[in-house]
């Protein structure tokens, strides 16, 4: 304690005093350039926020937490008194805090305001924080800037106790870090020099946590010299790898796809063990909605979801789920139950997967091409539904392991991931049905699709097919016929080409606005989603049943396999077309295709010729050709879990497999302490049983047990157990504490004496640690002999 | 000193390939520069750490010694480790397994010393166990220093064992008559010296004996022949004799009467010997004429092992003699000096 | 404890006269306070006899020898009955076994009649003669001896016999040392001499009055159940060991514990005393070879098998 409390020494002043400064004001600077300054300038042209007011004065606020930091400096550091010396600090900031408190409440609101701002726009984790202060943007400034005078006081108060006095290196991480933890984590950046001063004195105090109770002077005199060497390291790290022009190495990506690929298969690989049916036929999951109205700029990792091989030549569309209602910006499967209504209504004839349609509606026919395989191997996609090639032909859903549901998607069998199917190409026009096949089911789906798949609200109805009309992309609506719907289909995607851009930065509508109507008013820019979300809508203003798909695109080499990195995810319109089916259409322009191709890690083959021409010049983006150089956009994030596949900045499979690996890391640690501490708590309670006899043999027997560990067992202890044992008596206390004595010396002896593994399984798993442990807190009275 | 120990060095690995493998997935799945640069810190700074802490942790040294070097059974005694740092900057941590062994009667101590930011000259002090007589060592059986993370260490040269002589108490005993109380043995022809200082024994003639030694004039007037000799010494030297084996208790009882048996001889100015048979069973024989000559007997007679059970004297009567001459047999057990000639 | 000490002082007495049999001194001790009887079994000239005196003396108790012969009749050791003319009364004459010590030297040579003289003695602690029953003064302790089986003139014990000694003991020859020392002493002057009373009646009745006061947890009954039930069952003996023994054998373990300073049992002094005090009682199939150092080491497999209560 002595060495603990004489810790006056003018270098270890001064070596503290410089790690404040730098804590302090490399914390200060970090903040203001993280979250103010003019990079918003790059998303949007906002007024200049009260945050960056302060970010070009920083010297208002850096000053006056210098100036307190050196005060508590100063308090913490006194040979005595310090306890009322920092009390006197705390109690002059919860005076300035008193007389300002509404302003300084008002400057929190503020902030907090202007930086959930920054991040619904620049993450879609971000959420919106409504506050309106009344204020004009310079009070505003000087609320924010009063407010984080305060806090940064504060904050210096508690890093000069940190740094000077319990010189603990993580209670200054915990203090400095959280922060600024969110806006690292959104991506965006401090400015450089101020968080090297912060990350100099994390260093610092990292590197003398063990020499943190040594003589004062001598720890002064290491951190003066620690300074200028981690600041040296610190700098030479910053010029070996500079920021500018960073790219990720070829290897981290190579590492992220082989560790994905890895997660997944050990997934499957414990899934197969899942139960004790697991050979019985288990489908699992369904897909859920797609969330326009949270998508933000597409982010992609590049790694592989899925290895397709087919000897098919032509680009293949592999279709996910199909999702039929659109409500505020979110797109969502039927309700439950729905589907039911159609099947009890046709009875017996249902026996056809309505995805079938087309298939059936060809028999005969020879104008389909194929039919082809595919074998499409699901590596990577967190959904559960199988990507499947259009259309699929003589299905045989047990054999292929999948099953479908409803008329949205094909479920896959539990714990199998490769999927071989037969699929045909199929042109609508020459393939509708023969004149007696089942009209009454085909009747009754056409009802169940006129029922559900036109359903919007009538106000945005209007106002697209108004739209459509105004763009000229209604010339052709008039539903009743096949060629017109895909016709209408083609107008719509013509006219979105020609009213919106490509652009896969787009960020996240604003809170409150439709998407849809957000991207064709205001935006105009958008991807597959916002693109194949506006035409099913406009679409169905014009009275053509649509609905909206999501999945993926690749183009097969045949007799190889190609790898379809998440970059290939993509979104569609299907359009119903009477008498065929659901016939696919593509609505994003092709402009997406260059987006799409860069830092494509295995790039996918692209059909050196449009293998089909279809009637419109702007190309029916017909079920598997397509005349556009490459239809293959991106769907984005919050695609839910229908079988999308990545999302966000972090695929979704990671993020568990990291949650998983998090949650073992834990766990184990937590066992490793339990496996401590339980065995303590109960050897403690067993040895201060009431019934002395109880705890003497409980006490004996660890000894045993210490036995194996090459423990001795004291002759003591035996007479003693067998008193307990066979006598009549009941020990005295004394003679339990001996007893105790004797256990406790034997493992300390042990944890000495034991080889440092040995020592490690015997603590921690034999939950023997080496400091002595309390007595029983009551001795029972003394029982008559 | 904080609680520490070795352990919370391996914690200190184990949290850092933690740490290690936590920045390479970060880097790994994160596109960002900071990813990177975290990476590169990770890496860089154990060696920074590591060439911070190499000079101290190669100059280091360590001496350990006693204070005092001998003491009284049951007195305060410390070893005092010292080390010795080559520049002002402190150590980050050291930790040190001493052996701690009573040669005599064989106990081990093992203790483990964690010291942490060692910059100070003064000397760490621990305690002695002096509850046994004995010659007790202090070796350091390992000793490793860290680097300022604690993730590297090296090992430290060993220091020269430090002794201590834990001496018994002695007890005062009462002295068995020793021979020269009792006088001299009478000898039957003393008045008849040949000269003055020169003690003669007479004898009769055995056959062998050399014909100058035959005292003629005697021969002559006893009608017999009657041989003259040199007569040894007189005075028998008294031989303490101990069986040196037992428990702890009991050796340190028969020390403290061997070491009162011995003062209480020297306080009347009595050289004597001292006798007993080590763990192999080989007599050790050390003649005692002053405190000097006392001390390095205990030292031979407390520095060996003495197993709790041996050979006793009482069974090897060959082996019962003294340096030269005559001996007056004083065998020290337990319950006191057991006479016998 | 003042009666342990009294106990100890009855051992060194003894010792005096029996030199390196500390063991044997001991376990006699334990028979004599559990009310049993001893049978000593060796060749000639190892010290039985001394030892049986040695007791006789330090306890303090009248001791009677006898040395069988195969002319040695019952009447012998139970006395007999004579015609008084003077009172006109048959008047009994005490016979050697009305003493507290009742020493039976070579008691195989005797014949089988009056070898079954003794049984009544031993178990009832009296004698009958002509119909009247004679009590034996209290304490009374049989030490017999007996040479080994087959030597000359001798015939076996019968089964009933053995099974009212407590403890069999071999005493062996003495260590060189001891031997030595017995030698110097007995040059000294006579052994016997040097041992005195320690003990008197009363303090030996005081004595036994404690060793029935020593606890017997029922685990260590159990355990000493289990081991007579192991030599029951065990295939290589005709005859496993009778509830006598068992009783035996718990009251040797109370003595045993008395003597070691404890008022409750412990396993081990089950395990110290089970050899001796059961060996005997074994029956072996007849034609099996080895005799009684067969009987001692299945004695001694069937402890080793049996698991001792443990401390838990």
């Amino acid at each position: 304690m002595t060495d603990r409390d004489a810790r006056f020494s003018p270098l270890t002043v001064l070596g503290d005093g410089l790690l404040l400064l730098c804590a302090i004001a490399g914390f200060t600077l970090s903040f203001l350039s993280l979250y103010g300054g003019e990079r918003l300038d790059e998303f949007i042209a906002t007024p200049t926020t009260a945050l960056d007011l302060c970010a070009t004065q920083p010297g208002i606020l850096l000053g006056p937490a210098v100036l307190f930091a050196l005060a508590t400096l100063c308090a913490w550091s006194l040979p005595r008194f310090r306890w009322a010396a920092a009390g006197g600090l705390a109690v002059l900031w919860g005076l300035l805090l008193f007389f300002n408190w509404d302003r300084t409440v008002q400057g929190a609101a503020i902030t907090v305001r202007i930086i959930s701002d920054l991040f619904t726009r620049q993450v879609t984790w971000g959420r919106a924080f409504a506050y309106e202060s009344g204020l004009t943007p310079s009070q505003e400034g000087a609320a924010a800037k009063l407010f984080l005078m305060l806090a940064l006081a504060l904050l210096a108060l508690a890093l000069g106790w940190a740094v000077a006095r319990a010189r603990r290196w993580w209670l200054v991480l915990a203090l400095t870090l959280p922060p600024l933890l969110p806006g690292l984590l959104a991506d965006l950046y401090p400015d450089w020099p101020p968080f090297m001063a912060l990350a100099l004195c994390w260093c610092v105090m990292l590197l003398t946590d063990l020499c943190k109770w040594a003589a004062p002077d001598r720890r002064g005199v290491l951190t003066l010299a620690m300074l200028p060497c981690v600041g040296l390291a610190l700098a030479l790290i910053t010029f070996a790898f500079p920021r500018e022009g960073y790219t990720r190495p070829d290897w981290a990506l190579r590492a992220e796809v082989r560790l994905s690929d890895t997660g997944i298969r050990l997934a499957d690989f414990f899934a197969q063990f899942d139960g004790p049916f697991h050979n019985t036929v288990t489908y699992v999951g369904a897909a859920e909605e797609a969330d326009l109205a949270h998508a933000g700029p597409l982010n992609y990792s590049g790694r592989t979801v899925l290895r397709v091989s087919s000897d098919c030549p032509d680009r293949l569309y592999l279709r996910g789920a199909s999702l039929a209602v659109y409500e505020e910006g979110v797109w969502q499967p039927l309700p439950q139950g729905t589907y039911q209504e159609y099947l009890d209504r046709a009875g017996e004839d249902a026996s056809s997967f309505p995805l079938e349609f087309p298939a059936l509606a060809s028999m005969g026919e020879d104008g389909a091409g194929g039919p082809y395989t595919a074998t499409v191997d699901d590596v990577g996609t967190a959904g559960t539904c199988v990507y499947t090639p259009y259309f699929l032909f003589q299905a045989q859903w047990d054999e292929w392991g999948m099953l479908p549901v409803e008329d949205a998607y094909f479920a896959r069998r539990q714990g199998q991931r490769q999927h071989t199917m037969t699929f045909m190409q199929i042109d609508p026009r020459r393939g509708l049905f023969p004149e007696d096949f089942a009209p009454a089911l085909l009747a009754e789906y056409r009802d169940y699709v006129l029922a559900h798949y036109l359903d919007m609200e009538s106000e945005l109805s209007q106002y697209l097919a108004r739209l459509c009309v105004d763009g000229g992309a209604a010339g052709a609506a008039r539903y009743g016929e096949s060629y017109d719907s895909i016709q209408a289909a083609l107008d719509v995607a013509a006219l979105l080409d020609k009213l919106c851009e490509y652009d896969p930065e787009t960020p996240a509508a604003p809170e409150g606005e439709d998407p849809v109507l957000y991207f064709l008013n205001d935006s105009r820019r958008g991807y597959c989603m916002h693109f194949a979300s506006a035409a099913t809508l406009m679409l169905r203003s014009l009275g053509v049943p649509a609905r909206y798909v999501s999945g993926f695109t690749a183009v097969p080499r045949p007799g190889r396999t190609v790898d379809v990195p998440d970059r290939a995810a993509h979104a569609w319109v299907e359009v119903w077309v009477d008498g065929f089916g659901w016939y696919p259409v593509e609505v994003t322009p092709p402009a997406a295709f260059e987006w799409y191709q860069q830092g494509e890690l295995t790039p996918i083959a692209l059909p050196s010729d449009p293998v089909e021409e279809s009637d419109g010049p702007e190309s029916t983006p017909t079920p598997t050709p397509s005349d556009d150089p490459a239809p293959s956009d991106e769907p984005s994030q919050p695609q839910g879990g229908d079988g999308e596949g990545p999302a966000g900045g972090l695929d979704p499979a990671i993020l568990i497999n990291i949650a998983k690996a998090l949650a073992a890391a834990v766990g184990v640690a937590a066992l490793l302490w339990l496996g401590q501490y339980l065995p303590k708590r109960v050897r403690i309670k067993k040895l201060s049983a009431p019934d002395r006899n109880r705890a003497a043999l409980d006490g004996y027997n660890y000894l045993l047990r210490m036995e194996r560990w090459g423990g001795r067992v004291d002759q003591r202890a035996v007479e003693l157990a067998q008193k307990a044992k066979f006598s009549p008596h009941t020990l005295t206390g004394e003679e339990l504490d001996e007893l105790r004595t004797l256990v406790d010396r034997e493992r300390e002896r042990l944890c000495i004496v034991l080889s440092p593994v040995q020592r490690l399984v015997f603590r921690y798993l034999w939950g023997m640690p080496r400091r002595p442990e309390p007595p029983g807190s009551e001795q029972p009275p003394e029982k008559p002999e | 000193m904080p609680p520490a120990c070795v352990d919370a060095m391996i914690l200190r690995r184990i949290l850092y390939g933690l740490t290690l493998v936590g920045v390479l997935l970060f880097h790994i799945t994160n596109e960002n520069y900071l990813a990177q640069f975290l990476l590169c810190l990770c890496v860089a700074l154990p060696l920074l750490s590591l060439a911070l802490s190499l000079p101290g942790m190669l100059g280091c040294r360590l001496e350990l010694s006693s204070l005092p070097p001998a003491l009284e059974r049951g007195a305060d005694g410390r070893w005092q480790a010292s080390i010795k740092t080559p520049n002002g900057l402190p150590l980050s941590r050291l930790t040190i397994h001493l052996r701690c062994k009573n040669l005599l009667n064989g106990q081990r101590d093992h203790r483990r010393l964690v010291l942490s930011g060692v910059a100070r000259r003064r000397p760490v002090e621990l305690t002695v166990s002096t509850d046994h007589c004995g010659l007790l060592e202090l070796r350091v059986d390992r000793a490793r220093v860290y680097d300022y993370l604690g993730l590297f260490s090296l090992r430290v040269a060993r220091p020269q064992p430090a002794r201590m002589l834990c001496r018994p108490i002695p007890v005062p005993v009462e002295l068995p008559t020793l021979p020269e109380a009792q006088g001299a043995r009478p000898s039957p022809v003393s008045a008849a010296r040949s000269g003055p200082g020169e003690d003669y024994e007479l004898r009769d003639y055995r056959p062998g004996d050399p014909m100058r030694s035959v005292h003629w004039k005697l021969s002559s007037k006893w009608d017999e022949l009657v041989v003259r000799e040199l007569a040894e010494t007189l005075i028998p030297l008294p031989l303490l004799t101990l069986d040196r084996f037992g428990e702890s208790d009991a050796l340190d009882l028969l020390l403290d009467r061997t070491l009162g048996m011995s003062r209480a001889l020297l306080a009347v100015q009595r050289p004597h010997a001292l006798l007993w048979l080590d763990k192999d069973g080989q007599p050790q024989l050390r003649v005692v004429s002053d405190e000097k000559q006392q001390t390095e007997c205990l030292l031979d007679l407390m520095g060996s092992f003495a197993p709790p059970a041996g050979p006793s004297l009482d069974d090897h009567p060959e082996l019962l003699r003294g340096p030269d001459g005559p001996v007056f047999r004083i065998h020290v057990t337990l319950k006191g000096g057991d006479t016998r000639d | 404890m003042h009666e342990n000490q009294l106990a100890a002082q009855v051992v060194g007495e003894v010792k005096k006269a029996v030199v390196g049999k500390d063991e044997i001194v001991a376990k006699t001790l334990m028979a004599v306070l559990a009310r049993g009887h001893v049978l000593l079994e060796d060749i000639p000239g190892v010290g039985k006899t001394t030892m049986a005196i040695a007791f006789s003396k330090a306890l303090g108790l009248q001791y009677n020898r006898v040395q069988f012969t195969p002319d040695v009749m019952p009447s012998d050791l139970t006395g007999f009955s004579l015609y008084n003319k003077a009172t006109g009364q048959m008047e009994y004459q005490p016979g050697a076994l009305l003493c507290n010590l009742f020493l039976a030297d070579e008691l195989n040579r005797a014949t089988s009649r009056t070898q079954s003289a003794l049984l009544e003695a031993m178990e009832e602690g009296r004698v009958t003669v002509d119909g009247a029953v004679h009590p034996i003064p209290d304490p009374f302790l049989v030490i017999a001896t007996q040479n080994p089986t087959g030597a000359s003139g001798t015939q076996m014990l019968p089964d009933s016999q053995l099974d009212r000694f407590a403890l069999r003991l071999t005493m062996g020859y003495p260590a060189p040392a001891d031997e030595m020392e017995l030698l110097q002493r007995k040059m000294r002057g006579g052994l016997m001499d040097t041992v005195c009373q320690a003990a008197d009646r009363e303090q030996l009745s005081a004595l036994r009055a404690q060793v029935d006061r020593v606890f017997v947890d029922d685990a260590i009954l159990d355990y000493i159940l289990r081991l007579i039930q192991a030599t029951r069952s065990h295939p290589q003996l005709a005859q496993g060991a009778s509830p006598r023994a068992a009783i035996s054998v718990s009251a040797l373990c109370r003595s045993c514990a008395f003597l070691r300073g404890r008022d409750y049992v412990i396993p081990e002094d089950v395990k110290l005393v089970w050899v001796d005090a059961v060996a005997h009682r074994l029956v072996l199939p007849a034609g099996s070879a080895g005799g009684s150092q067969r009987a001692i080491d299945i004695a001694s497999e069937v402890l080793a098998a049996t698991r001792a209560p443990r401390l838990r």
